[in-house]
């Protein structure tokens, strides 16, 4: 039985500006859809129509049908008497979702009473009730807590028990992982396909990611540009998609377990000299707390004494979770000073004894890109002026400038007409490609790079890294790349470290960390990535990870892995003993071996593998 | 929360009494009371003069220091020193301060209290004819300083005595001299005296709050966690009242303590055009007089104020947002 | 679309004021500092437009000086305390650290310290000279914007593009003027012409007290002052007076207003 039908619905904001034309779909009882598409598609605007909730001004026509009954045209008093109850909504951003003033008890009850005229305390056990269906532990006390003081994770399982609180028919879920990290994403959405088949709701999933909605949807739509351009059955979809759209939508998905295009440098690696050399690297940042005299009440190890090298003509990837430490990792390079303890060295230059001058000439040879293309833009300079910025400053003759800018503009693939716009004139990847082209002005030879297409659609992130990988053969830069995605990855680096909580918990080459994971921990990254196939992902043996990184402040004694460690679950008491009591340092894996494979494990994988 | 508060309470006492020092040695320093002696007739002889300024700490040939460490004292022990006429300042200053305080409470409160309303109310029909009246007045109350609209209020009221034919309002002063028609008679008498300056004061700080309450308000009309809010089933407003609402009033709290300022200045002008005999008053008439003591004491206190209308703006904070009480 | 009306309202009703006070004197038969032994206390006629005081001045006149004198007092206090918080702001916000800290705790002393009383307290020593009213006016004007403009450079501090400028070697002065105060430029603009009314309101207040602007030098303050006495029975001197400080302020915050709304979108609507 149809639970949901809708029939040429169409969303228009300004009288010519079209959200959603003409989409058309059903959902079934206990039917999960999933809605696919690129930002801008229209999924949003969709899933606001069918909940009434679109701004003031926004157009609808159609029909939106909710078993028998129609819902577009009714008044805001008749649709609240369904919202909450027969349909419900998740909403992506759980943090700025959920009223920050407000208990997340107190507005999971409140959804209860609204509809039930459930007594206040009979609607508080209940909203305990759920936050224990959604996996919270001690649900009790955490209805207590506010939004801020719970983690993502833990805020979009409020988001999940607010919605379900009801049993709603239909449930529709806008991007309800997009902010968390793989692991957690993982959980998310197994708390979401067990609230579904609990309630026997219909569900429309809304989300970007094709490997999510492969996992989870019974079929799919796919939009672009406002309109349905294709629907079926989900394997249909993957397997045999019909439009080009879809085809190339689902090509352009990064993958792990294709051939990684990066070949690398043909020259050996031992033999290429070293550009960057990182030992012992140690970030802490005090805590301070306390009412009069501010006292130092903890440190949150940020960075907890990490090393590795890059060559030149590689990539090195440093992977994790966020606050695990990338960020800062790279923020400590790029300072070019003495860090707090340990060693950085850029081109055989100990930081740690870099004069003033000295280390303005070595920016030349350091440079980064950044995330948002255009946060990382002035929005008030035209290009050719942020392109001009790192010449004029280190005094390239104002006549040569120029000549240099376009230059750099045909290097990355851009025109010179681009040298005129603003940044908010160009797309996201045009955007990117001038802030590449802005850190490659001074010609540096390692070049750093902070997820620089993460904020991009796929489509557009194939092109990037393609873009990326011309220009370090072509100049033969090292790049130090620090991703979350480990299928971005696995696409552009020869090398990769895994880092959590500030250490790094595996290094090696891509095809080795991989291929044969050694770190418990890298094993399980590699199994919460989606995969954008139907079938391979629901068939594929995984392990989940349990809970969410401790804080950062105090990491468990010894291993500071060890309290989501799927393994050293499994371990007897003697052999977990080294987990609790020493912290594993980094160990190459086969001595002796021309590989560099390393983990920090006192019982990897890889050796249990060789014992068989 | 405690701890909190007593962090903010820490932190500004400091500010306190580095400002109020700071205030006496700019008193002490631009104010010169030494005219005022000179200026008597017959003119006394400059060692009189001398020996009755050093009795009340104004002589301003003693060290500026030493002054201030004798005035320092005095103020830790309670005693504010004495006015040019050798009077003490402490008495003045309490019974001052209560006019004062009876001038502008009422004002303050009410004023405060429907500009937020007003300001949510107006925020929540944006665009209708309510939120444009609203809007309006609230620019026209922000263009028209205190002592215009004071004077304004006095020639309305002065208009309808005549065309009532009755002294249907009053406002010179707290009370009319004279008449005592027992308690009852007198709080009426009060009252009366107490409605035009209540008034005014009311309209000036109404004007700021419901102005800076309809942007705040704006700001959450479109929240995510007000969609939250609808799409568990609340309607548009109650949604807004149940969930906006509190999360707009906490950066309205901060904005107390600017208000607080604002309302000091417009009580000044309030005492001065409704013959009220307060703090206002004495600050001009004194810094006139070269009185440093008196204007001593009410910077002091004014200084005492602001720092107090930060800590209730703390607590209010703190009250109203669990992020603000988290963040210490 | 309301937005810009607003400010286009504003712009309009300034200019008109503007004009009236520049060009008016010129059309006008009267000084402002004239006196009509034949008039005192006269009303509306051919020869006196808007009558005479008690004194026997040209009301239109002296009310169309003093308007100038406000003016002048209000635009050049409210660009210089803008101008003082925009240097202290981008500064303590950019650096961070220590010299924030101190820059900070500075300000809070300033703000805890009533600064109208602080005016009043310094009033007497001008000696009425209304150059002097400006500086003592500005400094005590710019704290709170020097604070939203602080936590508007630290935030732009972190943002990527002014990071990029920091790591290909662009030093901090430069990085300020190229890339903070660029972005911070509209709300300077908006700040300024707020202050602006802020500035003539503080001014006439004073004036008003008898501790700015004093004989023989007229401001509308004063002549609020003089005019309120008698407002009710020959309404001309307090009321030109005063509808004009009432229309100033309100042209001056209309235009503020709206020109945040048109350049910064993001922004609700009062300070």
């Amino acid at each position: 039985m149809n639970v949901l039908r809708v029939t040429d619905l169409t969303v228009r904001y300004a009288p010519d500006v079209h959200a959603v034309r003409d989409v058309s779909f059903t959902v079934g009882s206990g039917e999960a859809l999933g809605i696919v598409g690129e930002s801008g598609s229209g999924k949003t605007a969709l899933a606001l129509a069918l909940m009434g909730l679109l701004p003031e001004g926004a157009r609808v026509a159609g029909s939106v049908r909710l078993r028998a009954g129609e819902l577009l045209g009714r008044s805001d008093a008749e649709l609240s008497r369904l919202r909450g109850n027969d349909l419900s909504m998740i909403f992506q951003d759980a943090l700025s979702a959920l009223t920050p003033v407000r208990t997340v008890g107190d507005q999971i009850a409140e959804t209860v009473m609204i509809h039930s005229g459930a007594t206040r305390a009979a609607a508080r056990a209940r909203a305990v009730e759920l936050l224990g269906s959604v996996g919270i532990p001690g649900a009790a006390r955490r209805a207590r807590a506010y939004p801020h003081e719970l983690s993502g994770g833990m805020r979009q399982r409020v988001m999940i028990a607010m919605a379900i609180a009801n049993e709603p028919g239909l449930l529709i879920a806008d991007e309800p992982t997009t902010a968390l990290d793989v692991t957690v994403q993982a959980q998310v959405l197994d708390v979401l396909r067990a609230a579904k088949e609990a309630t026997g709701a219909a569900v429309v999933l809304i989300s970007h990611d094709m490997g999510v909605v492969a996992g989870f949807a019974d079929r799919v739509m796919v939009m672009h540009a406002g309109r349905a351009v294709e629907q079926g059955p989900v394997e249909q979809i993957y397997r045999r998609p019909v439009t080009p759209h879809t085809a190339a939508l689902l090509r352009s998905v990064p993958r792990i377990g294709e051939s990684s295009s990066a070949t690398g440098a043909v020259v050996e690696r031992s033999r290429r000299p070293v550009v960057l050399e990182v030992e012992g690297l140690v970030r802490h940042h005090p805590v301070y707390k306390g009412p009069l005299l501010r006292r130092r009440a903890g440190t949150v190890r940020a960075v907890d004494g990490i090393g590795f090298d890059v060559r030149e003509g590689e990539t090195l990837a440093l992977v994790g979770e966020s606050g695990c430490g990338k960020t800062t990792t790279l923020m400590e390079i790029l300072r070019l000073s003495r860090p707090q303890q340990g060693r950085i060295a850029v081109l055989g230059h100990d930081t740690a004894a870099l004069r003033a001058t000295h280390r303005r000439a070595l920016r030349r040879d350091v440079q980064v890109v950044f995330q948002d293309p255009y946060a990382s833009l002035d929005p008030r300079m035209r290009v050719a002026s942020i392109l001009a910025e790192p010449l004029i400053t280190h005094r390239v003759p104002p006549s040569r400038v120029g000549g240099r800018v376009e230059e750099l503009l045909e290097l990355v693939g851009l025109g010179p007409e681009h040298a005129r716009r603003f940044p908010h004139g160009l797309s996201g990847g045009e955007a990117q490609r001038v802030g590449i082209a802005r850190a490659l002005a001074l010609e540096p030879r390692l070049l750093l790079l902070d997820e620089p297409v993460a904020a991009l659609d796929v489509t557009v992130q194939g092109d990037v890294i393609t873009l990326l990988e011309e220009l370090r053969e072509r100049l033969g830069l090292a790049y130090l790349f620090v991703a979350h995605d480990l299928a971005v990855v696995h696409l552009i680096a020869d090398r990769v470290a895994v880092m959590y909580m500030g250490r790094i918990m595996e290094i090696g080459s891509v095809s080795e960390v991989y291929g044969v994971p050694a770190h418990p921990y890298t094993r399980a990254l590699l199994d919460a990535v989606p995969f954008p196939d139907p079938v391979l992902e629901r068939r594929r043996p995984r392990v989940l990870l349990h809970g969410e990184t401790p804080d950062p402040a105090s990491p468990p004694a010894g291993c500071r892995f060890r309290s989501r460690c799927p393994r050293y679950a499994t371990l007897t008491a003697v052999d977990g003993r080294l987990c609790e009591e020493h912290e594993p340092p980094s160990r190459p894996l086969r001595p002796g071996d021309d590989a560099d494979q390393s983990a920090a494990c006192h019982h990897p994988l890889v050796e249990a593998k060789a014992g068989l | 929360m405690a701890a909190f508060l007593l962090g903010r309470l820490a932190s500004r006492l400091v500010l306190a009494v580095l400002a109020a020092s700071l205030a006496y040695a700019l008193a002490a320093a631009a104010l010169d009371p030494r005219a005022g002696f000179e200026g008597r007739a017959p003119r006394p002889p400059e060692a009189v003069v001398d020996a009755r300024l050093t009795a009340l700490n104004l002589n301003d040939r003693t060290p500026l220091a030493d002054r201030y460490l004798v005035w320092a004292e005095g103020v830790v022990h309670g005693d504010f020193g004495h006015t040019s006429d050798g009077e003490a300042v402490n008495a003045e200053l309490w019974r001052r301060l209560g006019v004062s305080f009876r001038l502008l409470f009422l004002g303050a409160v009410l004023g405060s209290v429907l500009g937020v309303l007003l300001g949510a109310y107006a925020a929540v029909r944006r665009g209708r004819t309510a939120d444009r009246l609203i809007s309006l007045g609230s620019y026209l109350l922000l263009a028209v300083p205190v002592f215009v609209l004071a004077v304004l209020l006095q020639i309305a009221a002065s208009r309808a005595n005549r065309a009532m034919g009755v002294q249907a309002f009053v406002w010179v002063g707290e009370a009319t001299p004279g008449a005592s028609d027992g308690v009852i008679g007198g709080l009426a008498d009060r009252a009366r005296h107490l409605l035009l300056p209540t008034v005014t004061i009311a309209l000036t700080q109404l004007g700021l709050y419901c102005r800076y309450q309809r942007a705040m308000m704006l700001d959450v009309l479109h929240a995510d966690f007000v969609r939250t809010a609808r799409a568990k089933g609340l309607r548009r407003r109650s949604a807004l009242l149940r969930h906006g609402l509190r999360v707009a009033l906490t950066p309205v709290t901060t904005y107390f303590v600017y208000a607080f300022g604002l309302l000091l200045l417009g009580g000044i002008h309030t005492e001065k055009i409704f013959g009220w005999h307060g703090a206002g008053e004495w600050l001009v008439d004194s810094v006139a007089r070269g009185d440093v003591n008196v204007v001593a004491a009410i910077v002091c206190v004014a200084v005492c104020g602001v720092v107090l209308a930060g800590l209730i703006s703390d607590v209010l904070q703190g009250v109203l947002d669990p992020r603000v009480r988290a963040a210490e | 679309m309301t937005r810009s009306r607003r400010a286009v309202a504003g712009l309009v009703l300034l200019a008109l004021v503007f004009a009236l006070v520049f060009a008016g004197p010129v059309v006008s038969p009267w000084s402002w500092d004239g006196t009509d032994f034949a008039a005192f206390r006269a009303g509306p006629s051919a020869e006196h437009w808007l009558g005479t005081t008690e004194s026997g001045r040209d009301v239109f006149a002296v009310t169309l000086r003093g308007a100038r004198t406000s003016l002048l007092i209000g635009l050049a206090v409210a660009v210089i305390s803008t101008g003082i918080a925009a240097a202290v702001g981008t500064v303590a916000g950019y650096a961070g650290g220590r010299l924030d800290r101190t820059l900070m705790w500075g300000v809070d002393l300033l703000i805890v310290l009533p600064p109208f009383l602080v005016v009043v307290l310094l009033a007497p020593r001008l000696d009425g000279g209304a150059p002097l009213l400006v500086p003592l006016l500005a400094a005590f004007m710019w704290m709170i914007t020097a604070r939203m403009v602080r936590a508007l450079s630290a935030s732009l501090r972190d943002r990527e593009y002014v990071l990029a400028a920091r790591f290909l070697g662009v030093g901090a002065p430069r990085v300020i003027v190229r890339h903070v105060l660029p972005q911070l430029a509209s709300l300077l603009v908006v700040d300024a012409s707020l202050n602006v009314s802020v500035a003539i309101v503080a001014e006439s207040g004073l004036s008003y007290l008898g501790l700015g602007v004093r004989p023989p030098d007229v401001s509308l303050g004063t002549l609020i002052a003089d005019g309120h006495g008698a407002a009710a029975a020959s309404p001309w001197p307090f009321g030109f007076a005063a509808g004009l400080l009432v229309l100033i302020v309100l042209a001056v915050s209309l235009l503020g207003d709206g020109l945040r709304d048109v350049l910064d979108p993001t922004s609700g609507g009062a300070r």
